[in-house]
C-alpha cells in the first residue's frame, strides 16, 4: 500500500494485524499530545481553559514519532469528531468524513467504493443494541478496527491507504 | 622583594583577564566566524531592533521579556538582557552539541532567519542540515495561507462573551483543502480545574494565569467552538507572502510552548495574534493603549489593512455554528417532512418505518440527515452523550439510514452571516442635544463596548452594550451623569425552524444608573429585564412580545407587564420601536411608556442616532451623532 499522510512517519502496514492498535494509542499518546501531535513540547500546554471552557486530556506522550503517523491520526480524528463523524458516515458524506478520507490517503474521486464498504462496515456496528451502550472510547476503538479493516480489503486497483 | 615576587602570579593572571576582556569586547582580525559573527551583531546593536526585541517578546519601554519559561532563552540571563540574549543566540548558530532538531538553530527558526537577513552568518557548522522537525510541525511544504479567525460571543462563560480568535495555517489548494486538518493555535490562560467565579474573574483580570498558545488540528478546535458552544466563525484568510508566513509559521514554532501572563482586558489572545502579525509584516497591529482589547477590534484593523498595495485580508468565509446547520436542514424540510420529524423527536419509540417509510427514498434521507444531526446537536447541548436518554432512538435512526444509499445532493446550509467587522466598531463616543418637557440639553456619550440591537448583524438580535455613559450639560447648571449602564443585553431569537422542545426564549437585562427624564429626574439605580419570544416578519424585521419588569429605586418604582416591539434592519435605515404597559403594585397604578429609535449610518464607523420615549403625559427626545472606533 502506498503511504500518504503528509506528517507521516516512515513505517507502513500492510494488513490489520500490523496496524497499531487504538487502545495502545489512546494510552501511549494521549488524546491531549493526539490533537497536538506535532510538536512534543506543545502537549504541555493542553489544559488551556479559558473561553473554550473544556479542559484537554493531558499529553503523556512520550516519543513524538511515535504518535505522528497516520495511524495515530485517524484515531484522533475518530475519537475526537466521533458524534459528527457517525452521522456523517451513516449519510456517507460530511466534511470530518472528507477529513479521514484525506488522512487515509484517498483521492476524491476514489472515495465512493470506500465510503460504501466503509458504510456496510458500520451497519453492522450499530445494528448490535449493545452500540447504544458502549462509551465513546470503545466506539472509537471498533470504528478504528472497521476503517483499517475497509482500507485493507479494498479492492485491487484503490490507492487509499495510510502511513503507519 | 620575595613578597613582590610572591604576587607575580597573581598579577600576571589579573593583566590576561583583563586583556583578554578588552579584546573580546573589539572586533579581531584574526577572530573564528563565532566571534566575528557576535562582534558583527553587537556593533550593529541588533539587540535594539524593534524586530529583535519583539522577537523576545519585550514590550515597548521595557526591558524584560513577557514570556516566563526559562527555556525561551539561550542566555542565562536572556530574559532580561536582550543583549546577552542576542550574544548567545549569534553563539548558538555554531552549536552542534545537540540533535539537529535540539540545535539552537532549530529551536529558534524565526531568530535565525532574521539575523541572517541582518548579518552575513556563515554556513551553518552542520551543513544547514534541514530542521525537520520544525518543516514538518508547520507543513511548509504546502502551506499556502494563514487565516485568523473570528469566533463569535459566548454567554456561556463570561470570558468568552466579546468573542475568541484563533489561528490557523492552511494547507494544499483550494481544491482539496480540508480546513478541519488545518494546524490551528488558541492562545489561552491555564486555568485550574473547578476554579470558583470569583478567583476567576479576579486572577484573569489581574494577570494571576499563565498562559500560552495551544496548537491542534483544526477539527479539535471545531468541535468544541461549533459542535458544542454553537458558537459562528468568520475565517479571515491574509494575503501574506511566502517570507511573511514563514515567519508567523517559525515564531509560532518557537512560542507555541512557552508561558505568558494573562491579562484577560489587554494581553489576551487577540493581543498575541496581533504581536504575531506585527513581527512577521512589519505593520504594527498592537493596539496602542487602552483599557481593552476585544477580539473584534483585530479584524477591524485586519480588514482595514493594505500592504504593500494588496489589501491584506483576501477574502472572508463564514462556517456556521452546528446549531444553525441543524436549523438550516429543518428549514429545507416541507410541512409534512418537519412534522414526521417532529414526531420522532416528540416521540423517540416510534418505528422509523412507520414515521418515514411513505416518502420516496430522497426524502426519507433528508429526513433522517436531519434527525441524526438533531440528535447530535441535543447530545452536545447536554454535554453528555448518555445524559439525553436519545441513545437508543440515535442507534435506530443510524442503522435506518444506513439502509438507505448516500444522497446524492448536498444537505441544506444557512445562510451566511455577514462578518462582525461589517458593523461599527465597539468603543463609543458622541455628542448631542437632549430635550424634554423640562429644559434641553447638551450631551456627551461614550462607551468602550457598544454592539446594540441596530448594529447587531446577526439574523437574532444580539445586543450587548456595556459602559454606556451619558453626561450633559445646560439649561444653567453644569456637567451632570444622566446615565450609566454598566451592562445592556438583548438576545431576541427567532425561530429559524420549528423543531419540537426547541427553545426560542427570547431575554434582555440592563442593570444601570440613570434619571428618569419622565419621572423625578434624580439619579439612582435602575434595574429591567424581560422574557419571552421573538419572530421574523419579513428578512429585515424582528418583532418580539417580552413580559418584562423595570424598578427604579428612587422612585420606589416596579413596573411589570407585557412589552412588544420590534427591530428593523433596512440596508441604509435601522429603527426600533417598544410598547411597554405594566403595573406598579407600590403606586397601585397602570404605566403605558413607548420608546423609538432610528440610526442612519452615514459610514461604517460614523452613525447618527434619534431617540424618542414618552409616558404619553411627558416626553423626552434626544439627537446625537456617534464616532466608534
Amino acid at each position: 500500500m502506498s503511504l500518504s499522510w503528509r506528517w507521516g512517519g516512515a513505517a507502513s502496514f500492510s494488513s490489520p494485524v500490523q496496524a497499531r492498535e487504538f487502545a495502545d494509542i489512546y494510552t501511549d499518546c494521549g488524546l491531549g499530545a493526539m490533537i497536538a501531535p506535532r510538536n512534543d513540547a506543545v502537549a504541555a500546554v493542553t489544559n488551556v481553559t479559558w473561553d473554550s471552557g473544556t479542559t484537554a486530556i493531558s499529553s503523556n506522550i512520550s516519543s513524538p514519532d511515535s504518535c505522528q503517523g497516520g495511524l495515530e491520526q485517524t484515531a484522533s480524528l475518530i475519537y475526537n469528531t466521533y458524534p459528527s463523524l457517525e452521522r456523517e458516515i451513516a449519510a456517507g458524506q460530511g466534511e470530518n468524513l472528507d477529513a479521514l478520507m484525506t488522512l487515509a490517503g484517498c483521492p476524491s474521486v476514489d472515495r465512493g467504493g470506500l465510503v460504501h464498504a466503509l458504510r456496510e462496515s458500520f451497519a453492522t456496528e450499530v445494528g448490535a443494541e449493545a452500540y447504544s451502550q458502549r462509551s465513546r472510547v470503545e466506539k472509537s476503538g471498533r470504528l478504528y478496527s472497521v476503517f483499517h479493516d475497509t482500507l485493507s480489503n479494498q479492492p485491487a486497483g484503490q490507492s487509499c491507504a495510510v502511513v503507519g | 622583594m620575595s613578597r613582590f615576587l610572591s604576587f607575580r602570579p597573581l598579577l600576571g593572571l589579573i593583566v590576561l583577564l583583563a586583556f583578554s576582556a578588552a579584546v573580546g569586547a573589539q572586533p579581531q582580525a584574526n577572530a573564528g566566524p563565532r566571534e566575528r559573527a557576535i562582534n558583527a551583531a553587537l556593533i550593529a546593536d541588533l539587540d535594539r531592533r524593534p524586530t529583535w526585541r519583539r522577537l523576545l517578546h519585550i514590550p515597548p519601554g521595557r526591558e524584560e521579556s513577557e514570556i516566563q519559561s526559562p527555556d525561551f532563552f539561550l542566555a542565562p540571563d536572556g530574559a532580561h538582557d536582550s543583549r546577552a540574549e542576542l550574544r548567545a543566540t549569534v553563539a548558538g548558530w555554531f552549536d552542534t552539541s545537540a540533535a539537529i532538531d535540539e540545535r539552537p538553530r532549530c529551536r529558534f527558526p524565526a531568530r535565525y532567519h532574521w539575523l541572517q537577513s541582518r548579518l552575513a552568518l556563515p554556513p551553518a557548522p552542520d551543513g544547514d542540515a534541514a530542521c525537520r522537525r520544525f518543516e514538518r510541525w508547520a507543513g511548509l511544504e504546502d502551506f499556502t495561507s494563514v487565516s485568523v479567525l473570528m469566533v463569535s460571543g459566548y454567554l456561556g462563560n463570561p470570558a468568552s462573551s466579546f468573542g475568541h480568535s484563533l489561528m490557523t495555517f492552511d494547507h494544499g489548494d483550494a481544491a482539496d483543502h480540508n480546513a478541519l486538518l488545518d494546524m490551528s493555535f488558541s492562545f489561552g490562560a491555564l486555568v485550574p480545574e473547578q476554579e470558583n467565579m470569583l478567583a476567576y474573574m479576579i486572577r484573569g483580570f489581574g494577570g494571576g494565569y499563565e498562559a500560552g498558545f495551544s496548537d491542534k488540528l483544526y477539527y479539535a478546535e471545531d468541535q468544541v467552538y461549533s459542535h458544542t458552544e454553537f458558537r459562528d466563525i468568520w475565517r479571515y484568510r491574509l494575503d501574506l507572502t511566502a517570507e511573511q508566513r514563514y515567519m508567523v509559521a517559525a515564531h509560532m514554532y518557537e512560542i507555541a510552548a512557552k508561558k505568558f501572563r494573562y491579562f484577560f482586558l489587554t494581553k489576551n489572545c487577540t493581543y498575541r495574534m496581533a504581536e504575531l502579525l506585527t513581527l512577521a509584516t512589519g505593520h504594527d497591529f498592537t493596539p496602542e493603549a487602552r483599557l481593552w482589547y476585544v477580539p473584534i477590534e483585530l479584524f477591524y484593523t485586519l480588514s482595514d489593512t493594505r500592504l504593500d498595495g494588496r489589501p491584506l485580508v483576501d477574502r472572508i468565509d463564514y462556517v456556521p455554528s452546528s446549531q444553525r446547520r441543524v436549523y438550516a436542514q429543518f428549514s429545507a424540510l416541507d410541512g409534512g417532512e418537519a412534522q414526521a420529524v417532529n414526531a420522532v423527536i416528540v416521540a423517540p419509540d416510534t418505528a422509523l418505518a412507520n414515521a418515514f417509510g411513505a416518502w420516496p427514498e430522497p426524502r426519507q434521507q433528508a429526513m433522517l440527515d436531519t434527525l441524526l444531526a438533531y440528535y447530535e446537536y441535543r447530545e452536545a447541548a447536554a454535554r453528555d452523550e448518555s445524559a439525553t436518554g436519545l441513545e437508543q432512538a440515535k442507534r435506530r435512526a443510524l442503522a435506518y439510514r444506513l439502509r438507505l444509499p448516500v444522497r446524492e445532493s448536498r444537505v441544506a446550509l444557512p445562510p451566511t452571516v455577514a462578518p462582525p467587522s461589517k458593523a461599527h466598531r465597539t468603543l463609543l463616543t458622541g455628542a448631542g442635544v437632549t430635550a424634554s418637557d423640562a429644559a434641553a440639553r447638551s450631551a456627551l456619550y461614550w462607551a468602550p463596548y457598544y454592539r446594540d440591537d441596530l448594529s447587531s448583524l446577526s439574523p437574532s438580535v444580539k445586543a450587548l452594550v456595556v459602559g454606556d455613559t451619558q453626561i450633559s450639560m445646560g439649561n444653567g447648571n453644569g456637567p451632570r451623569l444622566d446615565r450609566l449602564d454598566f451592562v445592556r443585553l438583548r438576545q431576541l431569537r427567532i425561530n429559524a425552524a420549528d423543531i419540537a422542545g426547541e427553545s426560542t426564549l427570547s431575554w434582555q437585562l440592563q442593570a444601570s444608573i440613570d434619571r428618569d427624564p419622565l419621572a423625578g429626574d434624580r439619579l439612582g439605580p435602575h434595574g429591567a429585564g424581560g422574557i419571552g419570544r421573538a419572530w421574523a416578519v419579513g428578512t429585515q424585521t424582528v418583532g418580539y412580545a417580552l413580559m418584562s419588569s423595570t424598578a427604579r429605586a428612587n422612585e420606589a418604582e416596579w413596573v411589570t407587564g407585557p412589552e412588544a416591539g420590534m427591530v428593523w434592519r433596512g440596508a441604509r435605515l435601522k429603527a426600533a420601536a417598544q410598547l411597554h404597559y405594566g403595573y406598579d403594585p407600590f403606586a397601585g397604578e397602570t404605566r403605558t411608556t413607548m420608546a423609538a429609535r432610528v440610526a442612519l449610518p452615514i459610514e461604517r464607523d460614523l452613525d447618527v442616532r434619534f431617540e424618542l420615549s414618552s409616558n404619553f403625559d411627558a416626553y423626552s427626545a434626544g439627537l446625537n451623532i456617534n464616532r466608534y472606533w
